[in-house]
């Protein structure tokens, strides 16, 4: 009898559980299967209700930027892939690595190059302005500085885009279905974005925000301010060829105080530079600065490492008696052959507890003397233009240029740009480009690194499965 | 208590019958006479009771053995709780009482105790009445006591067979011995002899002399074994849908520890690839084609509750990712933590019918794995043991040592290039007339492995249990030190109540694995130079030959330390509260961890490179729960019953995974803590990918009259994986069966054919087999910091429309059997349609990311045929041989997809072909000329600048184009051969593609198969292998021939997959020995392979992953 009360009991029981997550799955369907929010995601709704997400998505941003291996650091960057396309390497590396394509200006539409990382970070921006400039809940001086900030990092990689692709889409929207389908702007129409970009930036961001602390110590300069902007504004205009702006730009960074051309020329890359505008922050404070690791040749070329040294087209640039040879360019000697390297960057490995002394560094003043020379010289202002220039060339022991009309004094800036910019963001390259040199140099040096010059490799090529994915792109000419 | 027996002596003398008056009086004339001695020897044993029950209606579990009635009597009564009158002197007599225990009514007890007497009995209230039956004036009707066994055609007895009278509720059954007996009243009553598997016997109890052998004879049809379906048990003969059985008889033959091995070739329809030969390596298993795109799997369940398959982030790359049949990534296979001799049949559910009670994940078919359990009898141990080796069976011809060092000399000659300083196997550096065969040094030797099951299973008719115990080794067959060891244990437990109303079914298994082998495969380094430096030196270590040789031994001194550990559990509760409904409540836990620990020693590297220590951790963790009430209802609705089930389900599973990176270890000793280094970093983010399901679910099932069934199955599923509007779905499908041979017509004029059954079915199933909250847009750290501040960056695009992938499933299949069940004969036609297919579609990086989840507007058809086909040759006492074949035919194709051509898929995919072709360039041969590969373009003409999109005009499809099998089991006396092989015909890389894009004399130490012997030497030569060179243009060529048709090439292959020799001892002989069972055994897996493929493997296809292994096995098998 109580066995049988027991199955009673038992089935009772059981009845019951099944009848209650029945019910509970008929009444609360929707609640059963909730699995809340993503436990380590932030669903974007939330991320522009606070000041530290906020920021942390600018961070995001600049860590990506600073990354080894993506186009302002290291291998991958334009220092070193531009370098190789222009005159400012020698290869030394085994045939079979990606970057040999650059060496031998054969690049094919069958590698993404700088696409991706470019368009990836573009959606950042664009993601970060919307909800930046949306949001009613952060503190308003910090949103307007990271509004200043995202926009400045839109500019400078449009920038970038523009002068490695020509048109580019000017994707400023995060709408996957917009920008699946979008045409190429002309550049002209992308360079208009980027100086409004610009514009805003330098009412957005700090003034000389950067001063020397009391101990004589420089603060870092990782993040931009105002004259960031107007510095690479002043480079847009130069590019643009809009003399004026440009010396106007550049003349606001040489007038702002925290800015000093460093007098020697061994502390010009180091963290604490007064020269430096903005740097980028390595991601690791046991990683030295990739542009020094891959650059600075410790041995001779083995194929794997020790690869690039400098091409003979730079060194036989070098005047004589010129200190930025003997600060800035190193040697390894070998028998009977000496090879010459990039040696701004000193520090290739980060050894004991001395952590990372140099930073890229991505706007520097000397540049900005060199803009406002051209723009000058261009404008006819010979005196301002050969003041600025040899402000330049005194700080590296040389004398005062002997150029007398513009054309010369042209030459000699962009001389002058070649030995002081040399494998620094592919300067070389954007010059030569710029000013009408690039065939006539790459049809001499091109054969000479076992490639051949064609005039459409000034531009390169939109990834094939990019046009294959939106049929609106269309693909440089001569790819 | 004096009154009642007085009351019960009043009616001790009322018999009902009115006719044996007569002889009543003389029955009271003695009995006054004895009445004294009467009441003294009248037993009262029992404890009152204060409400009457009825005989018939309470249960007694109760049996004797060669008794004497009086101490059956009391034992029965003790037992019954009922108080039992009798007069002594009548009982007295009867003595070698037998009754078999078994739970039965008292009356039904009291009938068989009574059976060969002349007693009856009454009941009055809580008392039984046992009288003496009027037995002198009563015909007397001689029961009928039959003693006898039951064996099968081999003479081996059968437990467990059900002996009943016919038309009555009166049974035996045989004990383990095959023997019974039995106590029949009526002479004319039939007794039928069935068991599960047999044919059942019917024969008139007036034919059988004691001791009487019933020989029962196995039933070939199979037609009504059980077959495991969605929540439920069916027949052959029963079943409307495609489901295909593999038992633990077939499982047994295997020298495996996973059971995808013995599924590959055994089921019509499914294709199995294993992509490496590595122990806990991964497979790819397709049910009838891709049904979407990509990588989807069955949905496996094990006891009911959703196991997680496939393979898991791993560092250890070898165990099946980098392999040519795009295999799972990562490894250690889910399946390989479950133990084959942990498992009684495996049910692959393949239609619309079958599957879409699983509803949003039946579209890939689902596999259910029954895990075994206990039997009624005396306990019984079963232990095996075997033990074997492996090694690869089939290696790829590469050039020797001459024929090395020409490609090299003519390569360095045709470029004018010079012999470099690094060039060591042509400058003199390396003692160039060494000549080692690389394959066999590396790849040649053998791996061992032994396995070892125990186990002890047994139970009555209230509990069953089976505990099994099992242990595998193997070990790494490259030598680098490395192992895989798995324990395990499973245990079952069902009970149910007296009354059979209340039953619980437990199940649960753990598993563990550790395995060390190292994460290099040292099949991608056959291709060393012949004239490569020794292995070792001389003194024994690693040769590095003066820092010229990296030895690929290195790798030997990193340690790869991975232990797994599965939990799998269910408990099913069943209650039947009133004839034909049940109760159902299925519930259960799993739990996988698969942790990982690498680490790279300061020695593992050659001298010439200085490494700072580092070690990965990998944790992948998945959890799954599941309940799932269930009420089957049962009626017999006229000619036909009705079943009917309905249920809900709820389950929630949790993927969690991460890496880790600890580097600046102070030394080698501390590698395997992950604290013990100065920096972590991630390797693979720490993500959770939680999933809930909930469902509700019904199917009803009609048969009528054994002849017409239909079947009609529904599941509205909910899926945390999609949008707040787009989480439920509701799949159905009908089935239908006509068993045609039940027909007069054909009955009577066909009777060869003694089954035919034609079935179909059509419905949707579907999947949502896409990661958790794509529907969202998210951040996620970046794991870096800038300016102080740990960065946030965007994690994907979202899309909140996701939702459900459909396939739509229609299948006809005919079921024949000639000639008793000796000719069985299957084949079904069907075709899929999957719509709103899930991808993880290209999207131009301009949108910022690669891709996005989304439901493609494309419908994908798999259509084909499968057959199978068993024979059975030969039957007799001594001989039988039974075959069968196998055969799979699929045609996957994109049927629609609207706008292709400017969708972002316009490159990938053709209307008409396959989902998973390859464009590839157009192989135009060596330009005779230059001796550099050729290509035609888009136009026709040879085209000296390829442009990777347009101009990749042919269509590559690795898709198999039929695939077969043919098994055949041969027995003869006490011996036992099986053996299977399997076929594919198929394209699929060849060894051209596996040359890689480094052209041959390109680089130091780096050999090639012979084929490249037939290259381009001078202008004018046509042949299909270009020049040797170093020059750059040669690298181009390489690297677009292995993209272009020369890179595939036929793969089909025939391959001896399994053989099974057993040889079991004769009975006398094992029992001499005190066993029960004594078999010993060889078998061996992929013996050998016929095929025209000129690379390792026709199977992974691959040059950098070991091809799967030939096993050979010996063992012996025991039942105690």
């Amino acid at each position: 009898m109580k066995k049988q009360y027991n199955y009673i009991k038992n089935a009772t029981i059981l009845s019951c559980i099944a009848g209650i997550v029945t019910a509970s799955v008929l009444t609360s369907c929707k609640k059963v299967i909730d699995v809340g929010q993503p436990k380590t995601l932030i669903n974007t709704a939330n991320i522009y209700l606070s000041n530290s997400t906020a920021e942390a998505v600018v961070s995001g941003l600049y860590a990506n930027l600073a990354s080894t291996g993506h186009m302002y650091n290291g291998s991958g960057s334009l220092t070193i892939q531009q370098g190789l396309a222009a005159d400012e390497l020698k290869d030394y590396s085994s045939s079979a690595t990606g970057t040999t394509m650059f060496y031998i200006n054969a690049l094919n539409s069958n590698n993404t190059y700088y696409w991706q990382e470019i368009f990836s970070e573009l959606f950042t921006c664009n993601s970060a302005i919307a909800g930046l400039t949306s949001s009613t809940a952060l503190n308003p001086a910090i949103q307007q500085q990271l509004i200043g900030d995202m926009k400045f990092a839109r500019a400078f990689i449009f920038f970038n885009a523009v002068n490695l692709y020509g048109d580019v889409p000017l994707a400023l929207s995060t709408d996957p279905a917009v920008n699946n389908v979008i045409s190429r702007s002309p550049a002209a129409t992308v360079l208009n974005q980027v100086i409004q970009d610009l514009t805003d930036a330098q009412n957005l961001l700090p003034d000389n925000k950067y001063v020397t602390l009391a101990n004589g110590t420089p603060t870092d300069r990782f993040l931009p301010n105002k004259q960031t902007a107007s510095a690479l504004l002043a480079r847009v205009y130069l590019y643009m060829k809009d003399w004026k702006n440009a010396e106007t730009q550049s003349s606001n960074v040489i007038s702002a105080s925290s800015y000093v051309l460093e007098p020697v020329l061994t502390n010009v890359f180091l963290r604490t530079s007064r020269e430096t505008i903005w740097d980028l922050q390595p991601i690791s404070a046991t990683s030295a600065n990739g542009d020094a690791y891959s650059l600075i040749m410790t041995g001779v070329p083995n194929g794997i490492v020790n690869v690039y040294a400098l091409s003979p087209n730079l060194l036989s640039a070098f005047e004589s008696g010129d200190k930025r040879f003997t600060n800035w360019v190193g040697q390894i000697q070998s028998g009977t052959t000496t090879y010459y390297f990039a040696y701004k960057y000193k520090q290739n490995t980060v050894t004991g507890t001395s952590g990372v002394t140099e930073y890229p560094i991505m706007f520097r003043l000397a540049e900005q003397y060199l803009i406002r020379a051209e723009a000058r010289a261009e404008q006819n202002n010979l005196a301002g233009a050969e003041t600025d220039l040899d402000a330049i060339r005194t700080r590296a022991g040389l004398g005062n240029t002997t150029a007398t009309n513009q054309t010369d004094l042209l030459n000699a800036i962009y001389h002058e740009r070649q030995i002081e910019l040399f494998l620094e963001s592919g300067h070389r390259w954007f010059d030569l480009k710029r000013t009408g040199q690039l065939d006539a140099v790459m049809n001499i040096v091109a054969p000479q690194k076992g490639g051949a010059w064609s005039p459409y490799k000034a531009l390169i090529p939109i990834p094939a499965s990019e046009i294959s994915t939106n049929p609106h792109l269309t693909q440089n000419p001569g790819y | 208590m004096q009154k009642n027996i007085a009351f019960a002596m009043g009616q001790y003398y009322a018999p009902s019958k009115v006719k044996q008056y007569a002889k009543l009086l003389f029955i009271m004339r003695v009995s006054v006479f004895c009445c004294t001695l009467l009441l003294a020897s009248l037993q009262l044993l029992a404890s009152t009771r204060s409400k009457a029950q009825n005989i018939n209606e309470t249960s007694v579990k109760f049996g004797v053995n060669n008794e004497t009635l009086s101490n059956a009597l009391k034992k029965l009564q003790g037992e019954s709780g009922f108080t039992f009158f009798y007069p002594s002197e009548k009982i007295a007599p009867y003595d070698h009482i037998s009754v078999e225990t078994k739970t039965r009514s008292v009356e039904e007890t009291l009938s068989l105790l009574l059976v060969n007497t002349d007693l009856d009995f009454t009941q009055q209230n809580n008392d039984v009445i046992i009288f003496q039956k009027a037995a002198i004036i009563r015909p007397v009707i001689k029961p009928v006591f039959i003693t006898g066994k039951v064996v099968d055609e081999k003479n081996e007895p059968i437990p467990g067979v059900t002996i009943k009278v016919k038309g009555t509720n009166l049974a035996w059954s045989t004990n383990p011995s095959g023997a019974f007996t039995a106590l029949i009243a009526s002479p004319d009553a039939i007794l039928q002899f069935t068991f599960v598997g047999y044919i059942t016997q019917e024969i008139p109890v007036n034919q059988l002399k004691n001791p009487v052998t019933i020989v029962l004879k196995e039933d070939i049809s199979k037609l009504d074994e059980v077959q495991v379906i969605a929540y439920g048990t069916t027949t052959k003969r029963a079943n409307t849908g495609d489901i295909t059985t593999v038992n633990a008889e077939t499982i047994s033959k295997y020298p495996t520890t996973n059971v995808l091995d013995v599924l590959q070739g055994t089921v019509p329809g499914l294709n199995i690839y294993k992509n490496t030969g590595n122990a806990d390596g991964t497979y790819k298993v397709q049910i009838r084609g891709i049904n979407g795109l990509g990588s989807a799997q069955p949905l496996y369940v094990i006891d009911g509750i959703p196991y997680r398959g496939g393979g898991v982030n791993t560092s250890n790359l070898n165990l099946g990712a980098n392999t040519a049949n795009g295999g799972n990534a990562g490894g250690y296979d889910a399946l390989g933590a479950i133990n084959p001799d942990d498992i009684e049949s495996i049910s692959v559910l393949k239609d619309a019918d079958a599957t879409a009670i699983y509803g949003s994940r039946g579209a890939d078919g689902v596999i259910l794995i029954t895990t075994k359990k206990g039997k009624t009898g005396a306990p019984r141990i079963d232990a095996s043991v075997y033990s074997g080796v492996s090694d690869v069976a089939h290696f790829q011809p590469m050039l020797d040592l001459q024929q090395y060092l020409q490609m090299r000399h003519e390569a360095k000659k045709n470029d004018n290039s010079a012999i470099s300083t690094t060039d060591y196997d042509i400058n003199g550096v390396w003692d160039s007339t060494r000549n080692t065969n690389w394959q066999k040094a590396l790849i040649g030797g053998y791996g061992h492995n032994s396995n070892a099951q125990l186990g002890i299973s047994g139970g009555n008719e209230d509990v069953q249990y089976r505990i099994n115990g099992g242990y595998n080794y193997t070990s790494d067959l490259e030598h680098l030190g490395g192992s895989d060891q798995t324990a395990s244990l499973n245990v079952n437990i069902s009970s149910t109540t007296k009354d059979k109303k209340f039953s619980v079914v437990f199940s649960g298994g753990y598993l563990y694995d550790i395995n060390t082998q190292t994460q290099s495969d040292l099949t991608d380094e056959i291709t060393l130079a012949p004239d490569a430096p020794a292995l070792y030196t001389s003194a024994g270590a690693i040769n590095y030959q003066n820092n010229t040789f990296y030895n690929p031994l290195t790798e030997k001194n990193n340690i790869d330390h991975t232990p797994s550990y599965n939990l799998t559990s269910s408990l099913s509760l069943s209650y039947k509260p009133i004839k034909d409904l049940e109760i159902k409540l299925t519930t259960g836990y799993n739990k996988r961890d698969v942790n990982e620990f690498l680490g790279n020693p300061s020695t593992a590297v050659p001298p010439y490179v200085t490494l700072n220590p580092y070690s990965t951790f990998t944790y992948n963790t998945s959890t799954a729960w599941s309940i799932e009430p269930q009420v089957n209802y049962t009626k017999r609705i006229g000619k036909g019953t009705l079943l009917a089930t309905v249920g809900a389900s709820l389950q929630d599973e949790n993927f969690t995974t991460m890496a880790l990176e600890t580097t600046g270890y102070s030394s080698d000793l501390l590698l395997s803590s992950p604290t013990a280094g100065t920096s972590i970093t991630t390797v693979i983010p720490y993500s959770v990918s939680p999933q809930k399901f909930a469902a509700l679910f019904g199917r009803i099932n009609y048969n009528w009259a054994d002849k017409y069934y239909i079947d009609l199955t529904g599941r509205d599923d909910g899926s945390s994986n999609f949008g707040q509007n787009r989480q439920y779905h509701f799949f159905a499908a009908a089935g239908a069966g006509w068993i045609f041979s039940e027909e007069s017509l054909i009955k009577n004029n066909l009777q060869f054919l003694n089954f035919g059954k034609l079935r179909g079915s059509y419905g949707t199933t579907g999947r949502d087999n896409i990661s958790p909250y794509s529907y969202l847009s998210t951040y996620s750290s970046n794991g870096v910091s800038y300016s102080g501040v740990a960065g946030l960056v965007p994690t994907k695009l979202p899309n909140p429309d996701l939702s459900w992938e459909t396939t739509t499933k229609a299948e006809l299949g005919l079921e024949l059997q000639f000639l008793k069940g000796r000719i069985a004969f299957t084949t079904d036609f069907y075709r899929n349609r999957t719509t709103g297919v899930l991808a993880n579609s290209a999207l131009s990086l301009v949108t910022g990311f690669s891709s996005i989840n989304e439901n493609m507007p494309a419908t994908v058809q798999n259509a084909g045929f499968d057959a199978s086909l068993t024979t059975t040759n030969f039957k007799n006492k001594d001989f039988s041989w039974s075959t069968t074949f196998l055969f799979t035919r699929d045609r996957n194709k994109l049927l629609r997809y609207p706008n292709l051509a400017t969708s972002p898929y316009a490159n990938e995919y053709v209307i008409g072909q396959p989902v998973d072709i390859s464009k590839v360039y157009r192989f135009g041969g060596v330009n005779p000329q230059t001796g550099i590969y050729q290509f035609y373009g888009a136009n026709g003409q040879i085209t000296p600048a390829l442009n990777s999109v347009t101009d990749k005009t042919v269509l590559i499809n690795v898709d198999p184009d039929f695939y077969g099998s043919i098994q055949n089991n041969i027995s003869y006396k006490q011996f036992s051969l099986s053996f299977l092989f399997r076929g594919i015909k198929q394209n699929g890389r060849n060894a051209f593609y596996n040359i890689g894009i480094i052209p041959p004399g390109f680089v130091a130490n780096n050999n090639y198969n012979t084929l490249v012997l037939n290259h381009w030497q001078k202008p004018g030569d046509v042949t299909n292998i270009q020049r040797y060179g170093t020059s750059i243009f040669l690298l181009l060529a390489q690297n677009n021939a292995v993209q272009s048709n020369a890179a595939y090439g036929d793969a089909s292959y025939i391959r001896l997959q399994n053989v099974s020799l057993s040889y079991t001892l004769p009975k006398n002989v094992v029992s001499k020995m005190h066993m029960q069972n004594l078999q010993v055994f060889l078998q061996g897996e992929n013996m050998f392979t016929i095929t025209g493929y000129n690379g390792i493997d026709p199977e992974n296809q691959s040059a950098y992953s070991l091809p799967p292994l030939r096993v050979m096995t010996a063992g012996l098998r025991l039942t105690l």
